[in-house]
């Protein structure tokens, strides 16, 4: 029987506290769309993409009053490009990320991931034509977004791709300098990149994913920020123990609300249900904010000391309570830290509390890593490319997974403010400090051996 | 032989009662089936249904619940329970939603609410409502037939309490058993059908 706390404390969540499904992300295979003729598989992916999605919206739409639930994106997950379009060069790939874009207008879909390569051990063909159409794409397409995974445990570090990435991302700023390199904000580098991400920009079908399958991205920070300040009002001397309980109890609530919206997404659509994924997603508005959940805790300025620590109780709690309320846990599953979508994280790194090397710390102990930070339009691309091997290396370490989307903007400097607008925020550009000094470094290129404890079979 | 019947006592809440007139059930033979007991703003009321022998009739095992509390104090009612249908309409089948309504109260606030929900066939399976300080709060349990459009139900409701400051919510029940019962586990998750009908993409 249902108890009329628990009624009200779920409707205090949604209406107060702004519990919400982030993303519900369908994942469609797209592999059998490739084809000898480009306009052919073009359209092969247009009828596909529409077939699978055209219902995604309005099934999202119904669910949501039936539960009273708001359902924040509804996006698309599609198989690599680097594969579908493999024959087709870098002009080819351009198509295909047009044709994406057209599937979206049609379905109203806000974004599709997969315009993606994975080189972590070395290139195709294919992945050099996508490599050198990013800058094109993600200046001349608005929803597709792309992602390379160029390391992983297994494999070590593509030392060539992440210097070829460093390069790319300058090539990106600069065709959307009118957009103070906004396309770089929709390219995500990684270590270990998942196959059953459903948040962006980096979401992609993986080899070993279902033909059409929805996969989950639960609510944002808002809820167990409240959940937190309730508790300490209620009682002001709670330990950090106690505070960990709070949040895997809050987590549990909001993991499956999204299981429950997800299974009867996929049921209404004829889809396998895939994963939730837990990761705490902020949003620019205030109340939403990973950072906010870190000062609740008790760091007054984001970025001192105990910083660490803090996100590593959060990250770890919200695991626990969401691998307790679904067996389907997957994709990134950690707190995000991206500074320019997070009005605190903002805020401490305009302060100057929060550095790009504190941040860095920050990604070994959550998800996903050097987030939507803003640097000077003129850092070089052998230092971002020393900045992408930094953090690839903690995923590969770690066995973990690891990731840069950070937007040279070109013409600004350290200090300045940028603002990419909605969901992507805006902040204050990041000092990179020392450019330059790891050249020889980077420019030796090669691959970092894998780890030891890589070798496990 | 026995026959069921239905009893129902309403009375000022006090320690004991229950054990009153179950033991007054039990002393005349009677055998309880079911039972469902509230208190109200400290009144105590119980509904329940006992089989009791064919020779005890309703008029005396009113008389026997009756006198296991003090003199006048309870007010019972014991009726035959009849067999086979009930004299009712047809039940709606459908989606179970819980609607809560708060605002400021106003007399025949829940007659509107229930005419309402009676016009689209909606019944209500369990309601609670109280007042404080001029405010009220309404929280039950809907049967909502399959064809009716939750959001229209949700604005037409939302409607019968103009007062600005008025909050209505009507969501599916699952997405609080899903937040509140450890060992929820989604229909779908258990229907065979799921895996043998997902090839329609």
């Amino acid at each position: 029987m249902l108890r009329t706390e628990d009624i009200l404390s779920t409707i205090r969540m949604v209406r107060q506290e702004h519990l919400d499904v982030r993303t519900v992300t369908l994942g469609v295979n797209i592999l059998d769309c490739a084809s000898p003729d480009i306009t052919q598989a073009c359209e092969k992916v247009r009828q596909k993409l529409r077939r699978c999605a055209m219902r995604l919206v309005p099934v999202c739409d119904d669910l949501s009053a039936k539960y009273g639930i708001p359902i924040v994106n509804k996006r698309l997950a599609v198989s690599p490009l680097s594969a579908v379009g493999a024959a087709h060069g870098e002009a080819g790939l351009l198509q295909l990320a047009r044709a994406l874009d057209a599937a979206c207008e049609e379905t109203r879909i806000d974004l599709v991931g997969g315009f993606t390569a994975l080189v972590q051990k070395g290139f195709t063909e294919g992945d050099h034509a996508l490599l050198r159409s990013l800058p094109r794409v993600l200046a001349e397409t608005q929803h597709v977004c792309a992602s390379v995974n160029v390391a992983s445990t297994k494999a070590g570090i593509n030392m060539d791709a992440v210097l070829l990435m460093g390069e790319l991302l300058r090539e990106i700023a600069h065709a959307t300098a009118a957009q103070d390199g906004f396309g770089c904000a929709k390219l995500v580098i990684f270590a270990n990149i998942p196959e059953d991400n459903p948040f962006m920009a980096g979401a992609y079908l993986g080899a070993g994913e279902p033909e059409c399958v929805v996969n989950i991205g639960v609510s944002g920070p808002g809820v167990i920020r409240r959940a937190l300040e309730r508790a300490l009002q209620a009682h002001q001397q709670l330990d950090l123990g106690a505070i960990a309980e709070e949040i895997k109890t809050t987590a549990f609530r909001v993991t499956r609300v999204g299981e429950l919206i997800g299974r009867e997404v996929a049921e209404a659509l004829g889809a396998e249900f895939g994963i939730v994924d837990l990761s705490l997603a902020p949003t620019p508005t205030p109340g939403d904010s990973v950072g906010e959940i870190l000062q609740v805790m008790g760091i007054a300025a984001i970025g001192a000391p105990g910083t660490t620590a803090a996100l590593a109780l959060l990250n770890d709690a919200v695991k626990k309570g969401g691998l307790f309320a679904s067996s389907s846990v997957g994709g990134l599953s950690g707190a995000f830290i991206p500074v320019s979508e997070d009005s605190a994280l903002g805020a401490a790194a305009a302060a100057g509390h929060l550095s790009l090397e504190k941040l860095e710390a920050m990604t070994s102990v959550c998800s996903v890593g050097l987030d939507m930070i803003a640097v000077p339009g003129d850092t070089d691309a052998r230092t971002l490319a020393a900045l992408i091997a930094d953090e690839m290396a903690i995923g590969v370490m770690n066995n973990k997974t690891t990731a840069v989307r950070i937007i040279p903007v070109p013409g600004k400097r350290a200090g300045e403010r940028v603002s990419f607008g909605g969901l992507f925020g805006g902040s204050t550009i990041m000092p990179v400090r020392e450019c330059g000094a790891a050249r020889a470094f980077v420019e030796r290129g090669g691959r970092i051996p894998a780890p030891l404890h890589s070798l496990t079979n | 032989m026995s026959q069921e019947v239905v009893i129902s006592v309403l009375t000022p809440d006090r320690v004991g009662l229950i054990a009153g007139v179950t033991q007054a059930i039990y002393a005349a033979g009677g055998n309880i089936c079911a039972i469902s007991q509230t208190v109200l703003q400290g009144y105590f009321t119980i509904i329940l249904i006992a089989a009791v022998p064919d020779e005890c009739t309703p008029e005396q095992l009113q008389k026997a619940v009756e006198a296991s509390g003090r003199a006048g104090e309870l007010s019972v009612l014991v009726r035959p329970r009849r067999r086979g249908a009930l004299p009712m309409g047809p039940m709606p089948s459908g989606d179970r939603f819980v609607l809560t309504m708060s605002g400021r109260d106003q007399p025949g606030l829940l007659a509107r609410i229930a005419a309402y929900l009676a016009s689209r066939g909606i019944n209500i399976e369990d309601l609670a409502a109280h007042t404080d300080g001029g405010r009220f709060l309404l929280m039950g349990e809907l049967t909502l037939p399959a064809r009716e459009d939750v959001r229209q139900v949700y604005i037409d409701l939302e409607a019968l309490v103009p007062t600005p400051d008025a909050v209505v919510t009507l969501q599916h029940i699952n997405v609080f058993v899903a937040t509140t019962e450890i060992g929820f586990r989604h229909r779908s998750v258990l229907s065979p059908r799921a895996c043998s009908e997902r090839k329609t993409y």
